[in-house]
C-alpha cells in the first residue's frame, strides 16, 4: 500500500487493524497511525458533552405513561381528551350544520317563530336523542364558558353538548335524560333578538317545547308531549349563572 | 417486568448516552437533542417488537433518530435557520491550554458540512463501523470512507492553522 492510500485509510478510519499491522514495519506509518489515533482520542473527549442528568430515569418514565392507556383499555375513554370523545356528535352536527344551512337557506324569506325552530332542529338533530354515553358536566361548562355562563348541575345525565346555530344566534345544544325521557336545551345569548317572535310555549304533535327569556340568555327547552316543562325551566335557570 | 420492558430498558442503559451526544451534535441544541432522545426511544417502544435482532439495535435506534430530526425540519424549517455555525463561538482568546482546545475542536467539527460531521459523528461517538454508517446513510461504503477522510483531513487542517495563528498571535 503506497503512502497516499495508507493516509487516506487512517484517516478514514484509524482503528484499521489492517493498518495497524502493516505499521510494524513502517516507523514513519507507525508515527502517523499514533498520531491519528491521538487526533481521534482528542475529537472524541471534545464530542463528549454532558447528558442531561434524569434522562435515563425520563426515558424509562416516558414508557409507563404510554403503556397505560394500552393496558387499562377501559381506562381509554376517559382519559381521552375532551374534544375525542365528541367525534360522533361532532360529526353528525357536521352534517347538521350543512343541514341546518340549507334549510336557512330555502327559509329566509319565511322568518319563523323560534318555537318552531326549535323543534325544527330538534327533529334535524334526533338521532343525538338517542345517545345515552354521559358528557360530564365539565365538559358542558367548557363549552358554555365561551358563551359566558355555567351550570351548576342538570336534572339529568348529559348525553349530548354541541355548538350549534339558533336562527343565526351561535348557542349551545344540549340534551339530557330527564325523568320523562331526553330533553333538549337551547341556551341562546340574547344580544340578538331577531330570533325573538312568537309564543313562549310551543308543541306540534310530538314534542312541546317552552321558551325562558332572560337576561343574558334565552332557555329553551323541549321534550316529548306531558313533560313538566315549567319545572325543569326553573330547575335549569336556576343553576344556570351568568358571569 | 414483562420480557419487553426489560428488552427496552437494556437499551436505554446501553444507547442512552451516545444517542443524546449524537443527538446533540446532530441539531446542536441541548434541548432539542434531549426531545429527539425522548421521541425516539418513544417510538423505539412503541415498536420494539419489530426489532428481531439485538445486534441491529444501534443501526435500528440510529436511523429512528434521523428520521425525527429530518420530521423537525420539515416541520420547522424557518426556526433553525442557518445559526449553527453562530452558535457556538467561540468569543475567548484562541491561547490552547487544554481546556481552549476542546472548545476550539468543537467548534470545528459545528463548521464540518453536515455530509461530513454525520459519517464522523456516527464512527467517532456511535462507534459504527464504516459498513453500519453504510447502511445507516444509505451510501455506499467507499463513499462513507471517502467522507470520512475529508471529515478528518479538514479537522486536521483547520486546527493546525488555529495553531499556527495562535502562535502567531503570541509572538
Amino acid at each position: 500500500m503506497d503512502d497516499l492510500e495508507f493516509r487516506r485509510r487512517l484517516f478514514a478510519d484509524p482503528s484499521d487493524q489492517h493498518l495497524a499491522d502493516e505499521a510494524k514495519q513502517d516507523p514513519a506509518k507507525k508515527r502517523l497511525v499514533e498520531e491519528v489515533q491521538d487526533f481521534d482520542a482528542l475529537l472524541g473527549d471534545a464530542l463528549k458533552v454532558p447528558v442531561p442528568e434524569g434522562l435515563q430515569a425520563k426515558l424509562l418514565a416516558n414508557i409507563e405513561a404510554d403503556e397505560k392507556p394500552a393496558t387499562h383499555s377501559s381506562d381509554n375513554v376517559v382519559k381521552l381528551a375532551w374534544y375525542r370523545r365528541f367525534t360522533v356528535p361532532i360529526a353528525s352536527a357536521a352534517s347538521v350544520a350543512l343541514a341546518v344551512m340549507v334549510y336557512f337557506s330555502t327559509a329566509v324569506h319565511a322568518p319563523l317563530y323560534a318555537g318552531e325552530h326549535a323543534l325544527e332542529h330538534v327533529y334535524y338533530e334526533e338521532s343525538a336523542l338517542k345517545l345515552n354515553k354521559e358528557v360530564n358536566l365539565q365538559i358542558v361548562n367548557e363549552k358554555l364558558a365561551m358563551l359566558g355562563g355555567k351550570l351548576e348541575s342538570l336534572p339529568g345525565k348529559v348525553t349530548y353538548a354541541t355548538f350549534c346555530n339558533f336562527k343565526g344566534q351561535r348557542s349551545l345544544h344540549l340534551i339530557f335524560q330527564s325523568d320523562h325521557g331526553p330533553m333538549t336545551v337551547f341556551i341562546v345569548p340574547s344580544d340578538k333578538n331577531d330570533y325573538r317572535q312568537g309564543d313562549t310555549e310551543f308543541n306540534d304533535s310530538r314534542f312541546s317545547g317552552s321558551i325562558n327569556k332572560g337576561a343574558n340568555a334565552d332557555t329553551i327547552l323541549v321534550a316529548k308531549l306531558g313533560t313538566p316543562l315549567e319545572k325543569y325551566q326553573g330547575e335549569v335557570n336556576n343553576s344556570l349563572q351568568w358571569l | 417486568m414483562t420480557q419487553k420492558q426489560k428488552r427496552y430498558e437494556s437499551l436505554v442503559q446501553v444507547y442512552h448516552t451516545e444517542l443524546y451526544r449524537f443527538a446533540y451534535w446532530l441539531c446542536q441544541d441541548p434541548t432539542i437533542a434531549e426531545d429527539l432522545v425522548q421521541e425516539t426511544f418513544l417510538r423505539a417502544w412503541r415498536s420494539l417488537d419489530a426489532l428481531q435482532d439485538e445486534k441491529a439495535a444501534k443501526s435500528w435506534l440510529l436511523t429512528i433518530l434521523r428520521r425525527e430530526n429530518a420530521r423537525r425540519f420539515e416541520r420547522k424549517q424557518f426556526d433553525y435557520a442557518d445559526v449553527e455555525n453562530d452558535t457556538l463561538v467561540d468569543t475567548k482568546s484562541t491561547a490552547l491550554d487544554d481546556e481552549m482546545e476542546q472548545t476550539v475542536v468543537q467548534r470545528q467539527i459545528n463548521q464540518l458540512a453536515s455530509e461530513y460531521r454525520e459519517p464522523l459523528l456516527l464512527q467517532v461517538v456511535m462507534g459504527c463501523s464504516g459498513d453500519e454508517i453504510a447502511e445507516i446513510l444509505e451510501l455506499n461504503k467507499n463513499t462513507v470512507m471517502t467522507r470520512l477522510y475529508r471529515a478528518r483531513n479538514q479537522l486536521k487542517e483547520a486546527l493546525t492553522n488555529v495553531n499556527e495563528s495562535a502562535k502567531g498571535a503570541s509572538n
